[in-house]
């Protein structure tokens, strides 16, 4: 093992464990446990919500895409630039604003308001979308961890795994939200500063970037191709199953929460998309680049690897200085944990405070639903321990699957209930039911995570149409369909109608009774950490 | 070698596009001189926690 990596490595750690151990003061109950008390610095929330958004996807399987596919792979950072601003665009402030009128925790608290459904059905079909999809996704994490470990320190990728699960899970339990989004903060710079790193030394190690161009060509010319060589139509299903990630970002309850969260729903607009919106277009064409210059490496025969998917900590143990090594395997390390510390926090509040206390109505005290929500994290982390050393192994596809199963059950009923005053209860239920059961099946039974020509009978000739494509992409529209028509048939309450157009009724900026910044928030979470230092020093 | 002219614009067009959506939406309030109206209920602190920074001097 080298020690300049263990080194950097190390260092990286201390400081989660610094930030959980301070955060766990902060603590106290369910609403601060699960969104901080609805007053996070708007910085933390949107730089947390891009880090807990990019996970072992952005430093492992999309790198890993571009490795294999080429420039044509550049289809899914568009699919990702263009989610996260329609996040900011169409969930962002309206779900903040919502949620601070119903005192909304999670995504079912909020839905469950919003459609005044009495049945306990959403909430229900929610904790059922979020429990198995999201530890679906945390598997997916904990492969790549397993798989950044066995890279950076030549342990097995099962002992990987393992170490991930034991790390990251510490964290969540001590600290909950607040330790989960001051440590996405760190984590979100390291990735950033990876992302930068890598390609820029990949391009100088290579002889520029005509000469990468020039191998990847003469190795395969599709690779320089924007459609991989496709034209017509199958250029532009090329181009969609690329970038089909877009619509799976309006129903990601571990990203949407994080806007339920911030201190104020205003400051989503400015200064929030600006930092969400720069920093995740720097980090996807570094990745891409990482991917696209490592295959040219080892088309020249400067690099070797076993798995397009580690060649981002390939390239760092094999061609850079120990302790810049050691940075680079701490910036995967810090994608794969800020992503899954979130969903493991989603996964439990959908078990511990959904199903336990809001669908069987037990009352526990304030402390005693943080400490049940802590147990919940162990349990999730265990299961998903199970799936990530049984499971493919292969984190595009896990995560593709996942992401899938989430965006059709939640983005369609977010979106629309957010928009449209009429969606009525049994059109959120008609929908989530569909979208949970047809996702389990296609991706299950028939199709696994994207449309083929192979699956059987009608739907081996469906498949073909959209070959490649991903399932959820399709479903997502049927979803939003099948909402539309049930709601048409059905009628919403007065009172959720009148309340969905005063509530976001706009007012002139000047003059509009607004109270000041320093009077409509107390000292922000900067603030507060600031004067903590200060006062009672970092011991 | 390099990319060929429709490989920059992969690149290149949609990321401005991005950039110019950033800015359009993120000064949207300036642009239409409206903002949507917030209030202490809509703000809805964490009581228990306004409470506990108080009590630390930090709110």
């Amino acid at each position: 093992m080298n020690d300049g990596i263990l080194l950097g490595f190390l260092v990286y750690l201390g400081l989660l464990a610094y930030i959980g151990w301070w955060a766990n003061k902060y603590t106290k109950t369910e609403d601060q446990y699960f969104v901080g008390g609805r007053k996070v610095h708007v910085l933390a929330a949107t730089l947390s919500d891009k880090a807990s958004d990019f996970s072992g996807w952005l430093m492992l399987g999309y790198p890993g895409s571009a490795f294999k596919a080429g420039l044509g792979a550049f289809w899914a950072g568009i699919g990702c630039l263009f989610g996260t601003l329609a996040d900011y665009v169409l969930i962002g402030p309206r779900l903040r604003m919502y949620a601070g009128k119903f005192r909304a925790i999670t995504v079912p608290d909020y839905l469950e308001a919003r459609l005044k459904d009495d049945t306990k059905l959403i909430r229900i079909l929610s904790a059922l979308i979020i429990v198995i999809f999201m530890t679906a996704y945390v598997a997916a994490q904990f492969t790549a961890g397993g798989k950044t470990f066995a890279e950076g320190f030549g342990v097995s990728v099962n002992t990987g795994i393992i170490i991930t699960v034991i790390i990251l899970t510490a964290y969540v339990i001590t600290g909950g939200f607040f330790a989960v989004v001051w440590t996405d903060v760190v984590q979100a710079l390291f990735m950033l500063l990876t992302l930068v790193i890598v390609p820029i030394l990949a391009l100088s190690k290579i002889g520029g970037f005509d000469k990468a161009t020039e191998v990847i060509g003469n190795a395969d010319p599709t690779k320089l191709h924007p459609f991989g060589g496709a034209t017509g139509w199958a250029a532009i299903i090329f181009a969609i199953g690329y970038a089909s990630w877009i619509v799976g970002y309006l129903g990601q309850p571990h990203i949407v929460t994080r806007y339920m969260s911030v201190e104020d729903p205003r400051k989503l607009r400015r200064p929030g998309i600006f930092i969400s919106g720069i920093w995740t277009t720097i980090v996807l064409w570094g990745a891409f680049f990482a991917g696209f210059l490592g295959f040219a490496l080892y088309q020249a025969g400067m690099l070797n690897v076993s798995d397009p998917e580690r060649i981002i900590p390939a390239m760092a143990v094999e061609l850079m200085p120990s302790w810049v090594a050691g940075f680079v395997i701490a910036g995967i390390i810090s994608a794969v944990m800020s992503t899954a510390d979130s969903q493991l926090l989603v996964a439990s509040s959908a078990i511990a405070r959904d199903f336990y206390h809001k669908v069987l109505g037990k009352e526990l005290g304030k402390k005693q639903m943080v400490n049940l929500s802590r147990l919940v994290v162990a349990g999730v982390a265990v299961i998903g321990l199970w799936f990530a050393i049984t499971g493919p192994g292969i984190i595009y596809q896990m995560v593709a699957t996942a992401w899938g199963g989430l965006a059709v059950g939640f983005g369609p009923i977010l979106t629309l209930s957010l928009w449209w005053k009429r969606v009525t209860k049994e059109g959120g239920i008609a929908g989530m039911a569909y979208g949970l059961l047809s996702e389990v099946i296609f991706e299950a039974k028939i199709y696994g995570w994207a449309f083929t020509k192979d699956a059987p009978g009608i739907w081996g000739t469906i498949g073909g149409w959209f070959q490649d494509v991903p399932v959820f992409f399709i479903n997502f529209f049927i979803t939003l369909f099948v909402i539309i028509i049930v709601s048409l048939l059905t009628k919403p309450p007065e009172d959720a109608v009148k309340l969905h157009e005063e509530i976001f009724k706009k007012v002139p900026i000047e003059g509009a009774g607004k109270k000041s910044i320093t009077e409509t928030r107390a000292k922000s979470q900067v603030e507060n950490v600031a004067e903590f230092v200060l006062t009672k020093g970092t011991a | 070698m390099g990319l060929n002219s429709s490989g920059w614009a992969l690149l290149f067009v949609p990321t401005l596009l991005g950039i110019a959506t950033m800015l359009l939406y993120g000064f949207w309030d300036r642009i239409t001189g409206k903002e949507y109206y917030v209030d202490e209920e809509i703000l809805a602190y964490d009581e228990d926690l306004i409470e506990e920074l108080k009590k630390e001097g930090k709110a």
